[in-house]
């Protein structure tokens, strides 16, 4: 048995007393002021009210200050009240004094006195309404100009880029300083946990560890952030808990390591934390392309209208994209051209050289494209050793073969490339039947072929039928 | 002296610059004459980021197809089928038109639906062959617009505004991106002989300069008015008088700096380049006769629905940047059973068709297509409901629209409407935020795509709009 904390509180209980009677003889000095004698005769019964609200408010105070050893509360807020609450007793006191030793002072001057202790009795009454139920208590079903802004870290987040973003420092620790700093911090600190500083997640509290790197399973912190609102453990206790994207993200971020560096990465994150990131901070990390990877330097203008002079067309993928997407435009490409492609090969992730009379032969002129990724050679005479200059580009996803010469084997090479996502072979020499089984061998490539309707059967309305029977 | 009026400076620039100072003014004009201003002739330089989708192809449905006829499966319409739609259902927004009527009997489905493809998902036996490509589809059943008439709405799918007079969104994006093909306009339009739907109204850029407007291409052996030389006149003298011309207007532009005289020339060699483009693209004699197959037999008559798709794949492969094809008579208010099943055999096979062919020739890797019209139907009968006949009557607050291609989802049905398919309930569609999409999928950003006019930057998608960001693959 704990007498302090027992007695302590029966604080929340006689706080009701002072401000009810307190209440009831300021209600009483108003009335004499304005001039109801009939009903209050005297300023005595004023006066009496008053040391009665004072008394019960100094058992408040004494409640109070027990309960404030039973380290339920955060340092600061607690403070706030504590002093606020001692300046409203004393304040009472003066009014009263006041009342007793100046009768014959303006009634006005009184009234004012008292409004002024009534205003803090008010503020204190706050202030430990905010302690008990949390500050956002009074006005959560209020309209929103009293509420605090969700939209902030919102706004604040969705303009970063999403590559920079720091999953501690940006999501994290800001999360902790709001949600758990006030309780577990180096003064007051709850459960002897401490989550002050990064390597402080790290350390064993009350025999279990915060954070294990690796194990969402083993980690205290997101077990107790996670679990259902009413569960006598759940943390934060008092105020609403951490929302489920922000639990999902701690448990990304601690199966990735828990590195303080950490940032989110879209081939690790699920469908699901994609979709949760950017429906709550409006963070993009929907897979890449590889071709949205890669930064480069922009090439000269001189060798753009080179390009452009040889009969390419040449564009950069985007205004932010120095990749170039080329398309030979003429219909008989010769070595010229090759040579002048190959000068810019480092530059070139779309290529079509469709219908210009390319041959193995010249293809084997041309330099490895090493950020090559889609390649339209449709329309030209290619055999198998198309395929091994296609085979040496290990970020190849699509490969437009159509009317070319190229058979079974070749493309079965082509096909076990990983990475590879379309190829297409529309009126080559690899027959319906070498299709339909290669579809099944590499079920994760599509191959893409002449395409034929079924034969359809006019529908019937309902009416028609209806109109028979 | 020279006239003011015809600097490249406009009076307003130059009141607004002369603030600056006058010697701020001389100076950037020294340095580059037109840049200093901003050349209001100049496109973009293409893509703010790289682009899924390098075009697009729009075929438009106008009069608006049902969409509880076609995609939006709603098994309680044939429930309750003359059953008076419930007041419950109907919400704040009725127009006149329906507040007009007596009665709502609801209406069922006519044709039989079935979940198809791997994706399952619902489509009706009025289109069996968009029916076998549903898992190259992304349909959204949760559009919604803004009006319940055809014309405010037509323009507001084009233009992102009830009134006519913003550019549409194939002028936008070519004013955005630029050309692929320096011998045909990045933006055509293709209609069904006979059977037009749309308007040249809806292929207006607007306050955007006039090279970027739509070219409507006919069928027939003029397929550009007024593009063919005059008799007597052959292409060498056209190019000598050109020539000529040429040399005029650069004396004209030494003179007066006006832009409009080099956009001028620029459309003038267009045209002239467009007299051999035109008729090689137009000529669909040398298709092998499976592709005619593909397309259905409609494809052999010029000025079909079905020519036009062909049309639209044959001027996608040389890289036009927006494809626009109208079918019109979508608008049944009445005789909807007799009239929806010729409609849909018009566009069918034809619309499915041609994102095949797009697809087994490698072009769905970077074009899109959109199939939809400019708002929904009701689920009740407008007028009487007879055994045989009924209509449905406009409805903006929920309509279906199929996707295809670059950057989109295959094989997802997104968005979702009440029991009668009357509201949606699920993951709302705005008309902006598909013009947003459409955007986004060709590499620009619709908040950044925008032009001054008037003293007032504007934009495809107004001050709205959100990238549909579920759909994208």
């Amino acid at each position: 048995m704990d007498w302090e904390i027992f007695i302590g509180r029966f604080h929340p209980l006689m706080v009701h007393l002072p401000i009810g009677i307190f209440i009831l003889g300021y209600i009483l000095e108003v009335l004499l002021q304005t001039g109801f004698r009939n009903l209050v005769e005297s300023r005595k019964i004023v006066i009496i009210t008053y040391i009665l609200g004072f008394f019960t408010a100094l058992i408040a105070a004494l409640t109070g200050w027990l309960l404030s050893h039973s380290n339920a509360y955060s340092i600061q807020a607690l403070n706030d009240h504590k002093q606020l609450g001692i300046l409203t007793l004393v304040a009472m006191l003066l009014v009263i004094i006041y009342q007793i030793k100046a009768p014959n002072t303006k009634g006005k001057l009184k009234l004012s006195g008292s409004t002024f202790a009534i205003v803090l009795i008010s503020l204190t009454g706050h202030l430990g309404g905010n302690l008990t139920h949390g500050s956002s208590y009074l006005v959560e079903y209020g309209p929103d100009i009293f509420k605090d802004d969700p939209q902030e870290s919102y706004v604040r987040l969705s303009e970063m880029n999403p590559d920079s973003l720091m999953i501690y420092a940006d999501i994290i620790q800001p999360l902790i300083q709001y949600r758990c700093l006030a309780c577990h911090n180096s003064e007051e600190n709850f459960g002897d946990l401490v989550l002050e500083t990064y390597s402080d997640l790290f350390k064993e509290a009350a025999h279990e560890i915060p954070v294990v790197a690796g194990s969402p399973e083993r980690s205290e912190f997101l077990k107790r952030v996670s679990l259902p609102l009413d569960h006598e453990k759940i943390m934060p206790p008092q105020k609403a808990g951490f929302g489920y994207t922000d639990v999902q993200i701690l448990r990304y971020w601690i199966e990735n390591g828990a590195d303080s560096l950490a940032s989110f990465n879209s081939e690790t994150m699920s469908e699901e934390l994609i979709g949760l990131i950017y429906r709550d901070y409006g963070l993009d990390y929907s897979p890449k392309p590889y071709y949205e990877k890669i930064k480069m330097d922009s090439l000269g203008e001189g060798v753009l209208k080179q390009l452009k002079d040889s009969g390419f067309r040449a564009s950069y993928l985007g205004q932010n994209n120095l990749l170039l997407d080329v398309e030979y435009k003429g219909d008989s490409i010769g070595e010229d051209q090759i040579q002048m492609l190959n000068q810019v090969s480092k530059q070139v992730t779309f290529l079509k050289i469709a219908g210009s009379k390319l041959s193995d032969d010249l293809l084997e002129q041309m330099d490895n494209i090493q950020h090559l990724c889609r390649i339209d050679l449709s329309n030209n005479q290619l055999g198998a050793r198309g395929i091994d200059f296609l085979i040496k580009h290990p970020h190849l996803e699509s490969a437009n073969l159509n009317n070319t010469n190229i058979t079974k084997e070749p493309l079965q090479q082509l096909l076990s490339q990983p990475g590879l996502k379309r190829v297409y072979v529309m009126n080559t020499k690899v027959t319906a039947e070498e299709i339909e089984e290669f579809r099944k061998t590499f079920s994760e490539v599509e191959i893409i072929s002449q395409f034929q309707f079924e034969k359809v059967t006019e529908a019937k309305s309902v009416f028609a039928q209806e109109a028979k029977q | 002296m020279q006239d003011h009026h015809h600097k490249p400076i406009s009076r307003k620039d130059f009141l607004q610059k002369a603030t600056l100072g006058l010697g701020a003014l001389s100076l950037s004009s020294l340095i580059n004459p037109l840049s200093a201003f901003g050349s209001p002739l100049s496109s973009m330089t293409g893509p703010h980021f790289a682009p899924k989708a390098k075009r697009v192809i729009f075929l438009n449905m106008i009069g608006a197809p049902s969409q509880l006829d076609l995609f939006d499966y709603k098994p309680i319409l044939t429930k309750m089928h003359g059953v008076e739609l419930p007041d419950s259902v109907m919400g704040d927004r009725v127009t006149a038109s329906v507040i007009a009527q007596a009665t709502k009997p609801i209406v069922r489905p006519l044709y039989e639906f079935k979940q198809r493809g791997e994706s399952g998902m619902w489509m009706s036996d009025l289109m069996p062959h968009m029916a076998q490509i549903t898992d190259e589809l992304c349909m959204i059943n949760s559009m919604y617009t803004e009006s319940v008439q055809h014309e405010p709405a037509q323009m507001f799918t084009h233009t992102g505004s009830e009134i006519p007079g913003r550019p549409t969104i194939g002028s936008w994006i070519s004013y955005g991106l630029g050309s692929e093909n320096e011998n045909l306009p990045s933006f055509i339009a293709l209609m069904t002989k006979g059977n037009e739907g749309g308007s040249t109204r809806l292929l207006s850029s607007g306050f955007l300069p006039a090279e970027y407007q739509g070219v409507q291409f006919r069928s027939g052996k003029d397929p550009v008015l007024f593009l063919n030389n005059p008799p007597g006149v052959t292409g060498e003298i056209r190019r000598e008088q050109l020539e000529h011309l040429q040399k005029l207007q650069e004396q004209n532009y030494s003179t007066w700096e006006d832009p409009a005289i080099k956009a001028k020339m620029s459309q003038y060699e267009m045209a002239f380049r467009m007299q051999t483009s035109v008729p090689e693209v137009m000529n669909i004699e040398g298709e092998p006769d499976h592709i005619y197959e593909l397309y259905g037999e409609d494809s052999k008559k010029p000025g079909t629905f079905a020519s036009n798709c062909l049309l639209a794949r044959r001027l996608a492969e040389r890289g036009v940047r927006f494809i626009q094809l109208y079918h019109g008579d979508w608008d049944h208010h009445s005789n909807l059973p007799k009239q929806i099943p010729k409609r849909c055999k018009e566009v069918d096979q034809a619309s499915a068709a041609l994102i095949m062919d797009l697809k087994q020739r490698g072009l769905l890797e970077d074009t899109l297509v959109v199939w939809g019209g400019e708002f929904g139907r009701t689920s009740f009968s407008q007028g009487q409901l007879t055994k045989d006949n009924f209509g449905r009557d406009h409805h903006p607050d929920a309509y279906t629209m199929l996707m295809a291609g670059a950057g989109i989802k295959k094989g997802i049905t997104y968005g979702a409407t009440d029991e009668f398919g009357y509201h949606i309930t699920e993951n709302k569609v705005h008309v902006h935020d598909l013009n947003a999409t459409i955007l986004h999928l060709l590499g620009l950003n619709h908040e950044q795509l925008n032009y001054k006019y008037q003293g007032r930057r504007f934009r495809l998608t107004d001050v709205h709009g959100n990238v549909v960001k579920d759909i994208l693959s």
